[in-house]
């Protein structure tokens, strides 16, 4: 572009006359400017710049756009009348649909902003519900008797009846006794040996009763407390022996027998070991899955500072957080 | 009822198989009574401790949350319902590592001392499953095939669902559910409940459906456990939540109680084979709103009607508008809610110093035990402070029980609302603007018990007619968890580390530092949990351990409820003078009501029949031992709720009918041992009510207590730790690192003082821990 020195008229000769000519220039300066390419280029972008902005406030541009379904409406329309205790009018569901709308255009915001993957809420939830999802598969399975054996014979103990004792007692009751507790305790022992056939009237009354049958250990001591049921177990049968303490004061007790522990069958047990079954189940098709997602994703590890054990829970220490954010 | 969809058959059979195998293979005691033979052989159809004319005593608890519920599953999230049912059978289960704030990983293992007999699992009803809304657009007829063809075929289309491939299947679904609620539903609640089926054993185990209703509104609790009484087929599919689903509306809390009530009414009631009961419980944080009092009305609402002599009832939504309480509505709150919470983790809502109200017949009638494990306290040691307080709190901090040293405001030191109702609007005397700040007299159960009856002059209904369970409310996952010595609570990581365990310093802003005064505003000391306690726990008299026994048992009131300790009670009345050995044959556990021992009785729970004479007076028996395990006991007092000659509601007291009257023995200070002695390890109460009127309502509730023991924060401070309060530093009421005791600084509570000057001193908490019978009841006709 030729460059012309700038027209400069002096002030004595500005006039009507001037003027013109000197807008004349002007105009065929720009016009020869504006044939040129790269003037007409940044001309262009900067219409487009403007005419965008100017576009934006007077047409907004469509995102996607929110349909309120069927489904939705009525839903609102029966929330409304569990809470309003009658169908809402017309304004009211209206005023619902927008306020759906208006949390609708805020979920996508915030969904836009990726809000929702280092929410833990939000994760812990989604998680639950894919793992729900994934463990109800067992529904549609069912054991096989094989796979029903085999839990039973890993654990036979858990599904058979324990050791169960059946036994008498008599209680010499503490508050009842008070100082002569010992002596009358040892007294009624002497007589249970001497005359075993005349032991009913002996000892205190006693909620549990003179006679339990089959009791296994778990239950002895929550009738007696730990104390008595660990000197239970080792009594020998047949004959009375004491005082043992409890909690109650002392007892004379005669175990009469000791049920061995009997195994389960397979049928005894079947409905515990399905449970079972399906329990474990669950948890191996959570695991499946989980590799076969594994194996679809490569997951990389940042190295970064790591926090020592000590400090977990109590957040980083202002050193390590600077070195994490510089 | 219509026929279980198909995916619930496997339950099904399952369900009967475990109720046929249960009564094969039953370990229970058969106990015979004192001389009497044994039956030779199992009674048919029974299990082996089933006795005809004789109750057993069994051990639950009834309000449990697991990670299922919406708050446990951020905070203590390894235990489900499966293994808070192990855990009531006796397996271990894990819990979040103390001082970390991880929930999800376990990291040291619990198991209980003594398993229980029956547990209901009652996960908040919030997000565990809403209405079945999706499947319901297609009426009744078409539900069962939505369920079948949109929930089966989910379940096997898993792996298409959860690889994103949009099959047929799940487009429909997709479209048809915008509306999360039918996922949510097939999601969470069959699965608990299928969980609860399987886990119920008959004749060993009981495991009840149950969910928790949770309404929070306005500051005034008002949450209720919904317990039901069959298997899975016979509860309804969804659960009844009161998260509000269109959010904008106003927020009131004038019906949630009878949204609740009709719920249940429509949707389990109504349908044959359904059979359920709601559970009150924490009335000691509702700020005046569980039990309306006549006539109260402290929003001064409009209501339509005569309100005289009545409570509020029910309001038209979204308004101002009340209704007075119909006999109607008042009955169908007796159909349904059966049962009150006297004791759990979140305090003891029997009754509470300060909040005697106009319900003590006279100023003797004063119960001196009413400071047992308060939450909320009204004795603050301010003036204004309610007189009955004065004897309580002696300002001597070290002796002095623990809720005299509370002090965070609108949590545990709080105002007496002056005035109650609902929708928050509860005031306390100075006028505050919130209600969270107050608790009512008739918060607390005795309160509000008589005052029932007083409504019932009006409306020919008493609306607020309870019998009592305790539980703990654990959020663990570790059901029936009630040891004092080594508690180390109850909410996973919130309140297992030693400062949230006996709390700590705050500022008003996390951002500030709450070690050094100058740079905390408003710094105090927050009491939280140090509060709390671990918990309570529920006995039933039933004939065996079946689903069905233990529910009915909680529904007649067959029921007491305890501080934690496995006490055993058991009451009677009768119009006829007691026999001579009545201590004996309640010692034997025979059922004498059934048995016509006592013609014209009652049993706890029960009612007694009108009185056959004028001038009759009623006898009562009551029969407590000690936990086995536990603490000797102390004495039993009784608790009568009555209308007095004006009509007006009482309540008195009768202390130490059996046992020692004062203060007994208090346990060693160095090793917190409570002495044996010869301390009685049973109580019997025979007593006969001289004042009664005929021509009034009455109630009567014994109330047992043990002996006095440590509380688990003296347990810990005193024995296990042995904090030394004169380390606190008094630049800022904390322990330096060195003395090993950070965290422990509430042991210390109330520090007083200022910077440079803070103190405070060691205390040693006892507490005698107590079991409560349910009333025996006289309704005058």
């Amino acid at each position: 572009m030729r460059s012309d020195p700038p027209v400069r008229l002096p002030a004595e000769q500005v006039s009507p006359v001037r003027l013109r000519r000197a807008w004349a220039e002007v105009s065929t300066r720009t016009t020869r400017a504006l044939r040129e390419p790269l003037v007409q280029f940044l001309l262009f972008g900067a219409l487009l710049f403007l005419g965008q902005g100017l576009s934006a406030s007077l047409w907004p541009t469509p995102a996607d756009a929110i349909r309120v379904p069927a489904t939705r409406v009525q839903a609102l329309r029966q929330e409304l009348r569990a809470q309003l205790q009658r169908p809402p009018s017309e304004p009211e569901l209206q005023a619902a649909i927008q306020r759906w709308v208006d949390e609708e255009l805020l979920f996508r915001e915030a969904k836009a902003l990726e809000l929702d993957r280092a929410d833990p809420i939000v994760r812990r939830r989604l998680v639950q519900k894919i793992e729900t999802l994934i463990e109800a598969q067992v529904d549609t399975e069912s054991p096989s008797d094989a796979e029903l054996r085999a839990l039973l014979d890993a654990d036979p103990q858990r599904y058979g009846l324990p050791v169960r004792y059946s036994f008498e007692q008599r209680l010499y009751a503490r508050g009842q006794r008070q100082e002569h507790l010992q002596r009358d305790a040892e007294a009624g022992l002497r007589q249970l040996r001497q005359h075993p056939e005349d032991s009913a009237p002996l000892g205190d009354p006693f909620f549990a009763g003179k006679r339990l049958n089959q009791l296994d250990a778990a239950a002895v001591r929550k009738v007696f407390g730990e104390a008595f049921a660990q000197r239970l177990v080792q009594l020998p049968t047949g004959r009375w022996e004491g005082p043992i303490a409890s909690g109650y004061g002392l007892h004379l007790v005669r175990l009469s027998q000791r049920s061995e522990f009997q195994p389960a069958t397979l049928e005894s047990a079947r409905a515990r070991l399905s449970v079972a079954w399906r329990v474990a189940r669950r948890q191996a098709l959570l695991d499946q899955r989980l590799a076969q997602l594994r194996q679809r994703q490569t997951v990389t590890v940042d190295s970064g500072p790591v926090l020592h054990a000590s400090q977990a829970g109590r957040g980083p220490d202002p050193e390590q957080l600077h070195e994490m954010l510089d | 009822m219509r026929s279980p969809p198909r995916r619930s058959l496997p339950a099904l059979l399952i369900g009967l198989s475990l109720a046929l195998a249960g009564c094969g293979d039953s370990q229970t005691p058969s106990a015979g009574a004192s001389g009497d033979p044994l039956p030779p052989a199992p009674l048919d159809g029974h299990c082996d401790d089933y006795r005809p004319g004789y109750r057993n005593a069994y051990f639950g608890d009834l309000h449990v949350h697991t990670k299922m519920s919406l708050d446990a599953y951020f905070f203590s999230s390894i235990n489900g319902p499966r293994e808070a049912h192990r855990y009531a059978k006796g397996e271990p289960v894990g819990l979040p590592a103390i001082g970390s704030d991880d929930p999800y990983t376990p990291a040291r293992q619990v198991r209980i001392d003594r398993p229980l007999d029956f547990t209901a699992i009652t996960d908040h009803a919030e997000f565990i499953g809403g209405a079945a809304e999706t499947c319901e657009f297609f009426g009744d007829t078409s539900r069962q095939l939505c369920d079948t063809v949109i929930g089966q075929t989910a379940r096997g289309d898993i792996v298409n669902i959860a690889e994103g491939n949009t099959s047929p299947q799940v487009q429909l679904l997709v479209s048809i559910g915008d509306n999360t609620p039918l996922v949510d539903s097939l999601l969470l609640w069959p699965p608990i409940k299928q969980i609860t089926d399987e886990e119920n054993q008959p004749c060993r185990y009981t495991a009840l459906h149950g969910y928790e209703y949770t309404p929070n509104f306005l500051t005034q609790m008002l949450h209720r456990n919904v317990i039901f009484r069959g298997d899975a087929a016979s509860v309804p599919d969804d659960v009844y939540s009161a998260a509000p689903l269109t959010s904008a509306l106003l927020p009131e809390n004038g019906n949630t109680d009878w949204d609740l009530f009709d719920y249940l009414q429509r949707n389990c009631l109504d349908r044959e084979g359904c059979a359920v009961l709601t559970i009150a419980h924490n009335s000691n944080g509702s700020a005046g709103r569980y039990f309306l009092g006549r006539e109260a009305n402290a929003g001064g609402y409009t209501v339509v009607g005569d309100l005289s002599g009545r409570p509020l009832g029910r309001k038209i939504p979204q308004t101002e508008v009340y209704f007075p309480m119909s006999a109607e509505d008042a009955q169908l709150r007796r159909r349904i809610e059966k049962s009150f919470e006297i004791s759990q983790h979140k305090g003891q809502s029997d009754c509470s110093a300060g909040l005697e109200g106009p319900y003590l017949a006279s100023d003797e009638d004063l119960d001196p035990y009413c400071g047992f494990e308060l939450w909320k306290s009204v004795c603050t040691g301010k003036p204004g402070d309610p007189a009955s307080c004065a004897a309580y709190c002696r300002g001597d901090p070290a002796r002095d029980p623990p809720f005299c040293g509370y002090r965070t405001p609108k949590f545990d030191a709080v105002e007496v609302c002056a005035s109650q109702g609902p929708d928050g609007s509860s005031r306390p005397a100075s006028g505050g603007s919130t209600t969270g700040g107050c608790v009512h007299p008739l918060d607390y159960y005795r309160n509000a018990m008589v005052e029932g009856m007083a409504i019932r002059k009006t409306l020919g209904v008493n609306p607020y007619k309870l019998n009592l369970v305790a539980a703990t409310d654990t959020h663990n996952g570790n059901p029936g968890e009630v040891r004092e010595r080594g508690f180390q609570g109850k909410f996973g990581v919130i309140d297992d580390e030693p400062k949230e365990l006996f709390g700590f310093w705050a500022c008003d802003s996390s951002s500030e530092d709450s070690t050094d005064p100058g740079n905390c505003a408003n710094r105090r000391f927050e009491d939280f949990s140090r509060v709390f306690n671990p918990g309570g726990i529920t006995g039933v008299w039933a004939s065996e351990n079946t689903r069905g026994e233990i529910w009915d048992a909680i529904s007649r009131g067959e029921t007491f409820g305890t501080s934690g300790p496995r006490l055993r009670l058991r009451s009677v009345a009768s119009w006829n003078p007691l026999p001579a050995d009545i201590c004996a044959q309640l010692a034997s556990s025979r059922d004498l009501i059934a048995g016509e021992q006592l013609r014209d009785g009652a049993r706890m729970g029960g009612d007694l029949p009108p009185p056959p004479t004028a001038g009759a007076k009623p006898h009562f028996a009551v029969w407590a031992v000690q936990d086995p395990e536990g603490h000797p006991l102390q004495a039993i007092d009784l608790i009568k709720g009555y209308l007095d000659a004006e009509g007006e509601p009482k309540v008195r007291t009768y202390l130490a009918v059996a046992g020692e009257a004062g203060a007994g023995p208090q346990p060693d200070p160095d090793s917190c041992q409570v002495q044996l002695a010869s301390r009685p390890e049973s109580l019997c109460a025979v007593w006969t009510d001289e004042q009664f009127d005929a021509r009034h309502d009455a109630y009567w509730y014994a109330r047992v207590r043990e002996v006095a023991s440590c509380r688990w924060s003296t347990w810990s401070c005193n024995i296990d730790h042995a904090v030394d309060c004169s380390l606190l530093d008094p630049a800022n009421g904390l322990f330096p690192a060195a003395s090993g005791l950070q965290g422990y600084e509430g042991c210390c509570a109330p520090i007083d003082g200022g910077p440079g000057k803070f103190h405070g001193q060691k205390s040693f908490h006892t507490s005698e821990e107590r079991g409560w019978t349910s009333p025996i009841w006289y309704e005058a006709r």
